[in-house]
């Protein structure tokens, strides 16, 4: 790699490291894995840093690769589970502003797999298909492990647990 | 009621990023691409402090040798050529146990690095968001070397081989562990021919061969990492002597709060050296040729900051002193392996790399020495 093309690689980590280091805490919610994580993804752009410009949106490229390092992470956490009935799909949580710092003790308390649905579903905003595509999983999946999150982050406020 | 998504915006965004690690990042992707090399030869990491304990405890463990160890015995793989209305630069296309995959290529005009190919994998076989594309610097391809091989995969998924081909392949049979065998025809794309093909890790690659169009055809038995990648190194023809597998740990320990090993997998491939210690889906390797002998040197693991370094030793060499850069010193014994002597020691993270190394005969006499870095 040139050295101008290394400088543009420094230049663009350097402005999307914030970004990616919270997506990788959301995705993790642990800060030393998100770490990890992030700049495990980072080193992979560098590595393919010529075919990642040609993308033409290099932010989408490292974005999704901290979303498969992830995924190749809690792969081996994950257990089997069963699949609800008919489920809702609420976006919504109860949260006071003074309560917002503590939503991200709230979000660790999830399972690998359900707070990777909660931050790319309702953070990232990513459709259900998206979010599925994303984690290789069904979008019943998808659907399964997000009201389950949700209702397991409206049962901490509820019960007083951001607190 | 308070939106989900602002509440989480808010609160991930208190989270103080600190300083991008942005050379560590660079040195961990100059790491990746080498490791995505086959053939590590003489070059030495930059490698940092040994912690005291856990070097080089050798141990001597004689085991059954054989890398392709058929575990999986319903599983269905095809590969076919890409059809006529196929997108550029698509080499394969294939199905593996109902999951579509297909490999591609870039134009290598304009992939930005002059003599790289991008090769990349993608479809539900690769757990559906595929393989990030690999630039590489292709190995010649010629006579005795019919293809050169790169391979990728995404670890607990399949694996993906392509290769560039030489003008007199016809075409090249592929022989998986349960006696599947996948015919590549090989495929034009930009100029250049190839053939790829991918399999799951529970079906290791038994051998490659490559069939020309004089009626000759040669033999590449490759070493299967523990991910699934297949390593290929030397092609063999029709009743040439092959080396015999064999597998031995040549040094273990423990440093940095975890175990380390490092086992030589000697046979048609080369020496090839797998760091064991690693988590599952991690896997330190490098591969050498040793069809010749290697004489007194460092055979590197490139990687990252901490990490195992592998080296061989001439016949007579009885030890090595190893000196690094903060003044620290150890000592390593060479273990016979095959036609060779290796061996390995681990540094952890921190500033000191090897400085230099001196070795030994039995009676203490220093034999060469040689500076690293």
């Amino acid at each position: 790699m040139s050295g101008e093309s290394d400088e543009e690689f420094r230049q663009f980590m350097r402005g999307r490291w914030p970004a990616m280091l919270r997506l990788a805490y959301g995705l993790t919610g642990d800060r030393g894995h998100a770490e990890d994580v992030a700049q495990a993804a980072f080193a992979r752009a560098y590595a393919s840093w010529g075919r990642v410009q040609r993308t033409g949106d290099p932010d989408a490229y490292v974005r999704r690769i901290v979303i498969n390092e992830n995924r190749r992470r809690f792969r081996k956490q994950r257990v089997a589970e069963a699949l609800p009935g008919t489920l809702p799909d609420s976006g919504t949580v109860q949260a006071g502003p003074e309560d917002r710092a503590a939503l991200l003790d709230a979000l660790r308390s999830l399972g690998p797999r359900q707070r990777a649905v909660v931050v790319l579903r309702y953070w990232m905003d990513m459709s259900e298909a998206e979010t599925a595509a994303a984690l290789n999983c069904s979008v019943g999946t998808v659907k399964s492990q997000a009201s389950r999150a949700l209702a397991t982050l409206r049962g901490k406020i509820v019960e007083g647990e951001l607190r | 009621m308070s939106d989900l998504r602002e509440n989480l915006n808010e609160a991930l965004r208190a989270v103080n990023p600190g300083d991008p690690p942005v050379e560590e990042a660079i040195r961990r992707g100059k790491a990746i691409r080498t490791r995505r090399r086959i053939g590590v030869t003489a070059a030495v990491a930059a490698v940092a402090v040994l912690a005291g304990a856990g070097y080089p405890a050798l141990t001597h463990r004689q085991a059954a040798p054989g890398p392709v160890t058929p575990s999986h015995k319903h599983v269905r793989v095809t590969d076919v050529p890409p059809g006529p209305h196929a997108p550029a630069g698509t080499i394969a296309t294939g199905i593996i146990d109902g999951k579509a995959w297909q490999v591609t290529t870039d134009n290598p005009k304009t992939n930005g690095t002059p003599g790289q190919v991008c090769v990349g994998a993608s479809g539900p076989a690769f757990g559906g968001s595929g393989l990030q594309p690999v630039c590489y610097q292709p190995p010649p391809v010629g006579a005795a070397n019919p293809v050169g091989w790169e391979s990728l995969a995404v670890p607990g998924d399949a694996q993906a081989s392509t290769g560039q081909v030489g003008a007199g392949v016809s075409y090249v049979l592929v022989r998986l562990s349960d006696d599947v065998t996948l015919k590549l025809i090989p495929v034009k794309a930009y100029g250049t021919r190839y053939v790829a093909f991918a399999s799951p890790p529970a079906l290791p690659v038994a051998s490659a061969t490559a069939y020309l169009s004089d009626g000759q055809y040669l033999t590449s038995v490759p070493f299967n990492l523990p991910d699934g990648i297949p390593v290929f190194g030397q092609w063999q023809s029709p009743g040439q002597r092959v080396q015999a597998q064999v597998m031995r740990r040549i040094a273990a320990g423990s440093a940095d709060g975890k175990a380390w090993a490092v086992e030589a997998h000697i046979g048609p491939w080369g020496a090839c050296f797998v760091d064991t210690g690693l988590a599952a889906g991690q896997t330190t390797w490098a591969c050498v040729d040793d069809s010749t002998p290697m004489g007194t040197q460092m055979l590197s693991l490139p990687g990252d900051s901490a990490g195992v370094v592998v080296g061989s030793a001439a016949a007579d060499v009885r030890y090595l002193t190893i000196t690094l850069t903060d003044g620290a010193a150890l000592r390593v014994t060479p273990v016979e392996v095959g036609n060779q002597r290796y061996f390995a020691f681990y540094l952890s993270k921190g500033e000191a790399m090897v400085r230099r190394w001196t070795a030994y005969n039995a009676a203490g006499k220093q034999l060469a020495s040689g500076k690293l870095g």
